[in-house]
């Protein structure tokens, strides 16, 4: 197990560098020149030869003229800057942002809260929702309840998520008046403590809810499917006539087998906490990963793009290995360590 | 046979019926079922794959699925009660601790994300309110019952590292760990191959002796009936067609179905290249012929058996049969 985990941890590193790699590679092809646009102000105001001369020197002083190769390896952090300082990702310094005029680790820290704090509460409602609404229909399959639920779960799975927004905006936000239409709080107010998560809270209901509500549809069915699979095992009768409860052949006996393909599904939310929704954030106007990663990349701030891009392949790349890990956890047959 | 009559039925079904309303129409899968089993004996339920040999055993704890399922008459007596009439309560008391069940798929019988120790150990703690030690000795107690080899390390294995063989071995040594009083076998040995099917035949033999438990045994293998049963009941469409000792089966069987079923096994003695079949198929349930289900392929079908169907009629002793011409013999007149 041991030797396992440290193998795979060493082809995560390996996997890591090539893909910083070709990630760095990649945002080099956007157009953009990190020392026109700082000196952009001052050309007006300048001759063209000083212009010409202050740019060439700025170029060399950012090390824009090296070789990419040499810029990656200065911006991973494995050769010396030209301050002959290591300084890079690997040393914690993820870059600056041009657009913001901050390190990327300030810009980032506030939409990350925000990201975390939607999507925590997301993920524990849609799965404290779907998980027993998927395992009741299976059991009760063919009844009307479970009719209903197949109905409103494929018109829930195939509505768009910005769809969903609007519609709940203009019920609940517009006509109801139950919450905000946007925005992270009540604009002015200077709530501390409890007060300020309430608030919160609030403003976060309606997006929280239409986050629910997109994921109901495809979770639910999921867990239907898989539970009716287990159901159907021939174990299950066997647990039948032992004698034992309903309640524990269903929870105990057919819920471990169906746990099996939805464990996937629940780490992988787990893992999404960290990714915002680009839809989502952008329909409410709330300041979280999704809706900084476009501003990123609508600015030409390609160290924040790509800095944030290097984190989400970190969390993918870990996550897959705890995914792999919990199948030897809940599938006694999957052996985890050759 | 006559000392076995004296004894006192453990098991009484009267009249069962057992029907599936699937969208294909009504199926019978038991119709009119009626049988007795003996303290101590061995009952064994032959006939053709569809013939609801399973589903009669399965209605027996009423183990059959509602719906599609539905019991839609009869009594099943055991033990001074009616198994169709107890509440869920009193049905899961009687379940793997006086009714147990094993059944034929050993790969799939058995829940493969938990150890063969607590399969065993929970039919106990269910039944016996043993606490976890007791139960973990009581389950290798039984797995050693059963022969299986270093039973302190197999109950700490999951099922896969099991074989067939083996793994049914475990399923016998759950139904038998409460020592109940009718051990429910549904074609137990089908799905292993000869050698291992023998020695779980053996097995099964040997230990009905030891705990004295009476045993229904369900397969469509009559070298096997030959092997494990006292009495035979031969099965065909929902009913019951036949019902006599091994030895009357065998030797002098009298509905045309049973005759061709006999005769169809390979004979040693015979220089014929071709078995003997009973021609034309099994009938489908939801589609059955009118009169006698056999009719189409008995050879000695008459008007009459198209008409309507005979009463299960006890024709010598102890040997009953659901047939207008037992033994094939043409009533002129008729």
């Amino acid at each position: 197990m041991r030797k396992y985990i440290f193998k795979r941890i060493l082809y995560l590193i390996v996997v890591f560098f090539i893909v910083s790699l070709l990630m760095y590679f990649l945002y080099n092809l956007i157009p953009s020149d990190p020392a026109r646009n700082q000196l952009e102000a001052l050309k007006s105001s300048l001759k063209p030869e000083v212009y010409q001369q202050m740019y060439a020197d700025l170029r060399k002083q950012m090390g824009l003229d090296d070789p990419i190769i040499v810029r990656y390896a200065r911006w991973m952090g494995l050769i010396p800057d030209l301050n002959g300082k290591f300084n890079g990702l690997l040393e914690g310094n993820f870059g600056f942002s041009e657009f913001f005029k901050k390190d990327v680790i300030d810009v980032v820290v506030e939409p990350m809260k925000t990201t975390i704090f939607i999507n925590i509460f997301a993920t524990i409602m849609a799965l404290g929702i779907t998980i027993p609404l998927g395992i009741y229909c299976a059991v009760h399959k063919g009844s009307k309840f479970d009719n209903f639920t197949q109905v409103f779960t494929i018109v829930g799975y195939s509505i768009p998520v910005y769809i969903i927004a609007l519609i709940f905006i203009f019920l609940f936000a517009v006509i109801l008046r139950w919450f905000p239409v946007s925005g992270m709080g009540t604009p002015g107010a200077n709530y501390t403590g409890i007060r300020a998560m309430l608030d919160r809270l609030y403003y976060f209901a309606l997006p929280l809810i239409v986050m629910t509500f997109g994921s109901l549809g495809g979770m639910t069915r999921y867990v239907r499917a898989a539970m009716i699979d287990a159901l159907s095992m021939d174990h299950i009768k066997t647990a039948r006539a032992k004698g034992v409860k309903e309640k524990t052949v269903i929870y105990s006996h057919a819920w471990r087998n169906a746990l099996l393909p939805v464990v996937t599904l629940i780490i992988s939310w787990f893992l999404g906490i960290f990714s915002g929704s680009v839809v989502i954030e952008n329909t409410f106007n709330i300041n979280g990963m999704g809706s900084l990663y476009i501003k990123g990349l609508n600015n030409h701030d390609y160290e924040l793009a790509l800095a944030m891009q290097m984190f989400y392949t970190v969390v993918s790349l870990v996550g897959a290995l705890i995914m792999d890990l919990s199948y030897g956890l809940v599938d006694p047959r999957v052996h985890v360590d050759k | 046979m006559s000392e076995m009559m004296e004894k006192k039925p453990l098991l009484e079904v009267k009249n069962l019926k057992t029907y599936f309303h699937s969208a294909g129409g009504l199926v019978k899968a038991v119709d009119d079922v009626s049988f007795d089993v003996y303290e101590g004996e061995t009952l064994g339920i032959v006939g053709e794959s569809g013939c609801g040999k399973s589903i009669t055993c399965m209605s027996l704890a009423r183990l059959v699925e509602c719906p599609p399922g539905k019991y839609e008459g009869g009594e099943i007596l055991f033990d001074g009660q009616d198994m169709l009439k107890i509440s869920d309560a009193e049905l899961r008391k009687i379940r793997g601790n006086k009714i147990s069940y094993i059944f034929q798929e050993p790969m799939t019988s058995l829940n493969p994300v938990f150890k063969i120790g607590k399969q065993i150990e929970e039919v106990l703690r269910v039944h016996r309110n043993m606490s976890k030690e007791e139960a973990k000795k009581e389950a290798i107690h039984a797995l050693d019952l059963v022969r299986i080899p270093n039973p302190e390390r197999i109950v700490n294995e999951y099922p896969f590292a099991l074989s067939g063989g083996m793994r049914q071995r475990v399923m016998i040594a759950m139904a038998l760990a409460c020592s109940p009083k009718l051990l429910v076998a549904d074609e137990p040995t089908t799905a292993l191959d000869v050698t291992i099917q023998a020695q779980v035949l053996d097995l099964m033999n040997d230990l009905k002796k030891e705990i004295d438990t009476s045993i229904l045994f369900i397969t469509h293998d009559l070298s096997v009936i030959a092997e494990m049963a006292d009495r035979v009941m031969v099965m065909y469409a929902g009913k019951v067609v036949e019902l006599a000792d091994v030895n009357t089966i065998f030797e002098k069987p009298l509905h045309p179905y049973t005759i061709g079923l006999i005769s169809s096994r390979p004979d040693m003695s015979t220089t014929s290249d071709r078995l003997n079949v009973i021609p034309g198929n099994v009938p489908d349930l939801s589609d059955l012929p009118t009169g006698c289900a056999f009719n189409p392929r008995c050879p000695y079908a008459s008007d009459k058996c198209r008409e309507g169907i005979s009463e299960l009629v006890e024709v010598e002793p102890n040997h009953f049969v659901r047939c207008y011409y037992p033994g094939g013999e043409k009533h002129d007149g008729n």
